[in-house]
């Protein structure tokens, strides 16, 4: 072997060690700047003071029930993608991912141009006396209009994934596409779900643009904790920067216990890979 | 011609090159005439409810001074303040109060004295769609009223006007505290609360006069404060510190305190500091 | 009783069909990959719907085209043993089993009963308790049928159920299906390439290519006179086509083929003939053989391959034209000195070539 073909796989490995090096440099250097900039013993005066505490329950409350409404709606949905063919499924699919893409301060117009009192369906909504803008239910929905693309997109692949095993076994052995979705797809799915509503979770925690837009900014019934971290960095940093960190490590300890108690994909390739094609 | 083969991104220029050449005598013309890049940058940064005023202001001083380019950045005093003293190269601050100024100064960022240029005044604003019928009204239960941020000096100035009408006769005691609890939101910026009105989705908000632009007017209508309740904001200028061109700053800050400067503040609904 | 008429198209590829079998007895489909075995069998699942025809077990219509009536899958009598199998990861073998029958609303008492009946009639009893991936092939396969059996279908469908397994498995399971098959009240339909499988397993063998049934029979039946060159090759049967140009009084009539004349026993007919040379009826010289061998070919060794493996005798593919396929001793292999490229010649008599339309 020369030189020259020694050298190359050496210049491979060292080019992505660099590569990986630089980002863990530059996604973790924030987070590193926040973690440093307030003492742990200022941390906790910080978090106990009632506006924090208040933003904290509101975030927490609010991103849970978005999580659930997220899924709950979802899973339908992912199940038609993964399973079903049809004309226009494609703009189906777009429409779903399209929050991902969309600045959140462009979603918070829009859901302000639909639902608000003057908007689409917010007239109509006004008519039976719900009012939507500066509730807290306004901050769940504008979790839940970015949170859902998180969630459908994971649920699909992996219901997908199952689907293509062993939809046709349960047809055969008499279970309706009811039973068998409640039996075999979901059970087996489970993984593909629960990540993807973790990542739902952590977007709605962190979800600001299109709440401020959407519900206002109120103590106790619309500020999230970004919003209190947004709006306390104008007064007082450090209050900001603490609030910013009780939200770093709470994602962060969340994320982590999730990926933990994952345990390794219940989905072994029993017997051999059918080789005939069908 | 080779040069213009399909497809061929060389054509262009030597298309260009040839019509310079070819052009008949002497010294060739340029066909197009490029606008000469700017030599100089401004950078300002000003309360949001300079935003018509000083973008008028800055078109001025660029049409005076060739090869000045002005920029600007509108947000809550708050903020620019935070963003300055964090750090960001400006070289004018204009603050909507005395005391994001003070806190700049108080940083060290500030160089001689600020000037106070102009002064702006409260207004409530309502939905011309579904207006409410008067100041009173502000109280009623169930009102939904957008006030900017306490941090933020509209927020700060529409609170103590709120608790200045309750001190009147023709108010109740009460005033002020009730209409502080209809308090839907505190944005971050007076011109968001703008939005929110001139949208529908709040009954009424506190703004600037100034804010009351010929777009909005049409969509809202306008519910004059009382003077004696009515809390003057002072809007004080200064060139910092650090400034990248103190040269162009300090030319704007005096375009701003002369007669012609006071006119622009004047049409744009503000009120003049000096000479008034 | 099966009887259906079917016709899909996919793509380039068109599947037309009809098949028929009685209850209680297996129909062998044997054919090459992608000639339409596993499209034949979902269509019959009610995986897949037909373009055009009828499917009808006993008085039961699954499917008629016309009709406009169509079943699906899960309201279709039907057991169904995938090539891989697609036990269900998450359940216990127990729970696999029992799946079919949970399905139906059947209560976990009854269901028991009759699972463990099942499990015991494979064998399995001691892996109730187990997962899927803790099986080997074998087991697996067995649960697969257990699962698929315990419904008590009216048609059993089984593609390429000994395919996944190592051969010497095979072996063992090979007996053991077939005895169950014979069990079973309800017809069943058995997919394979192998024909080893088609003739243990099938009553009624349809060799399928292309999408379409070349012939339909018993084995004996298609060994005697198989009609295309890849029933011949399945059944390790020299074929050959021709057409008869004269028959003699001593009972042998001359057949002119595209590699030249042969003498072969009367076929009492004339015209075109499919011509059959049995292996075992082809001797190999080191010389052109004087004599009583009729139809000599000259050609070399392609391949020779124990038949059956560790057995006594061997196949020996000449690459002679047309190519042949000859059955010999060991012995014989020693003798000649048989090695592949060596050139040999191949010869048989009259007698050993059956002519027939």
């Amino acid at each position: 072997m020369t030189a020259g073909r020694r050298v190359g796989p050496v210049l491979w490995e060292v080019g992505v060690l660099a590569a990986v090096g630089v980002l863990l440099a530059f996604l973790g250097l924030p987070l590193v700047s926040l973690l440093v900039r307030v003492p742990p013993a200022e941390l906790w005066a910080r978090l106990a003071t009632r506006a924090s505490l208040t933003a904290l329950r509101l975030s927490l409350e609010t991103s849970v029930c978005a999580t659930l409404a997220v899924a709950g709606l979802g899973l339908p949905a992912a199940y038609v993608l993964a399973t079903k063919r049809f004309r226009g499924k494609r703009v189906l699919e777009v429409l779903v991912e399209l929050p991902m893409v969309l600045p959140p301060t462009v979603a918070g117009v829009g859901l302000l141009l639909a639902f608000g009192r003057a908007g689409l369906a917010g007239r109509a909504l006004g008519a039976v006396g719900l009012s939507i803008p500066f509730t807290t239910l306004a901050v769940v929905l504008a979790q839940v209009f970015v949170a859902c693309p998180f969630f459908i997109s994971a649920a699909t692949a992996g219901l997908r994934e199952v689907e293509s095993r062993y939809a046709d076994a349960a047809a055969t052995l008499r279970a309706t596409p009811g039973y068998a979705f409640r039996r075999v797809l979901m059970p087996l799915a489970l993984p593909s779900l629960v990540a993807g509503g973790a990542m739902s979770w952590a977007r709605a925690l962190g979800e600001f643009g299109a709440t401020i837009m959407f519900a206002g900014n109120l103590p106790g019934r619309t500020q999230t904790l970004p919003l209190a971290v947004y709006i306390g960095l104008q007064t007082d940093l450090q209050s900001a920067v603490a609030l910013s960190v009780i939200l770093l490590v709470l994602s962060f300890t969340v994320l982590l216990g999730l990926r933990l108690a994952r345990r390794p994909p219940r989905v072994p390739w029993v017997g051999r890979a059918p080789g005939d094609a069908r | 011609m080779r040069v213009l083969k399909r497809g061929s991104w060389l054509g262009a220029p030597a298309c260009l090159a040839l019509a310079v050449a070819v052009h008949p005598g002497g010294r060739p013309r340029p066909l197009v005439r490029l606008p000469a890049a700017p030599s100089r940058t401004l950078t300002v940064f000003a309360a949001a409810s300079l935003t018509r005023a000083f973008s008028d202001l800055g078109d001025s001083l660029e049409r005076r001074t060739p090869g000045l380019e002005v920029r600007f950045n509108f947000a809550g005093s708050q903020q620019l303040a935070l963003q300055i003293e964090q750090g960001a190269a400006a070289d004018v601050f204009a603050s909507a109060d005395q005391r994001w100024m003070a806190d700049v100064r108080d940083s060290g960022l500030v160089e001689g004295t600020p000037r106070v240029f102009a002064h702006n005044r409260l207004v409530v604003i309502t939905p011309a769609a579904a207006p409410i019928a008067g100041l009173r009204d502000l109280a009623r239960p169930g009102l939904k009223l957008v006030l900017a941020a306490d941090a933020v000096p509209a927020g700060r100035y529409a609170r103590a006007a709120l608790l200045n009408l309750s001190r009147l006769p023709g108010f109740t005691a009460e005033f002020g505290r009730r209409a502080l609890a209809n308090v839907v939101s505190n944005e971050e910026n007076v011109k968001a609360v703008v939005a929110k009105v001139q949208l529908g989705e709040a009954d009424a908000g506190i703004v600037y006069v100034s804010d009351v632009t010929a777009e909005v007017a049409p969509r809202v209508r306008r519910i004059e404060v009382p003077d004696a309740a009515n809390v003057v904001a002072d809007y004080p200028v200064a060139v910092l510190r650090h400034a990248p061109d103190p040269e162009d700053a300090r030319a704007f800050v005096a375009l701003l305190l002369s007669p012609p400067g006071q006119a622009v503040l004047r049409a744009n609904g503000l009120l003049a500091a000096v000479g008034d | 009783m099966l009887r259906a008429t079917l016709a899909k198209r996919r793509g380039g590829f068109a599947l037309d069909v009809a098949v028929e079998t009685p209850e209680g007895a297996t129909l062998v489909v044997v054919g090459e990959s992608g000639a339409g075995k596993t499209t034949l069998l979902r269509l019959l699942a009610g995986l897949d719907r037909p373009d055009a025809g009828r499917i009808a077990v006993g008085d039961r219509v699954y499917f008629d085209a016309e009709a406009g009536v169509e079943l699906p899958a899960w309201e279709r009598e039907v057991g169904y043993v995938a090539q891989d199998y697609a036990l269900f990861p998450h359940l216990t073998v127990h729970e696999n089993v029992a799946f079919g029958l949970r399905a139906r609303g059947l209560p976990r008492g009854a269901a028991r009963e009759r699972v463990d009946a099942a499990l015991d009639r494979l064998g399995i009893t001691a892996l109730a308790r187990r997962r899927p991936a803790e099986l080997s092939g074998g087991q697996q396969q067995r649960v697969a049928l257990a699962r698929a059996t315990v419904t008590e279908p009216r048609l059993l469908l089984l593609d390429e159920p000994l395919s996944a397994l190592d051969l010497g498995t095979r072996q063992a399971v090979r007996g053991e299906l077939c005895s169950l098959l014979a069990e079973l009240s309800g017809a069943t339909v058995f997919v394979t390439h192998s024909p080893l499988d088609a003739t243990v397993f099938g009553d009624t063998i349809a060799v399928i290519e292309d999408g379409s049934l070349t012939q339909v029979g018993g084995r004996d039946e298609l060994l005697r006179h198989p009609r295309s060159a890849y029933v011949a090759t399945l059944l390790g049967v020299n074929l050959l086509r021709g057409s008869v140009v004269s028959r003699d009084a001593g009972g042998v009539a001359h057949v002119r083929t595209a590699d030249g004349m042969l003498a072969v026993a009367d076929p009492g007919v004339d015209g075109d003939v499919f011509l059959t040379v049995n292996p075992q009826e082809i001797t190999l010289y080191p010389e052109p053989p004087a004599g009583s061998a009729q139809n000599v070919f000259r050609g070399p060794v392609v391949e020779i391959v124990p038949e059956p493996p560790a057995g006594d005798r061997v196949r020996v593919a000449l690459g002679t034209s047309p190519p042949l396929v000859a059955e010999v001793t060991r012995q014989a292999v020693a003798g000649l000195g048989l090695r592949a490229g060596l050139p040999v010649y191949a010869g048989f008599k009259a007698t050993g070539v059956k002519a027939y339309r």
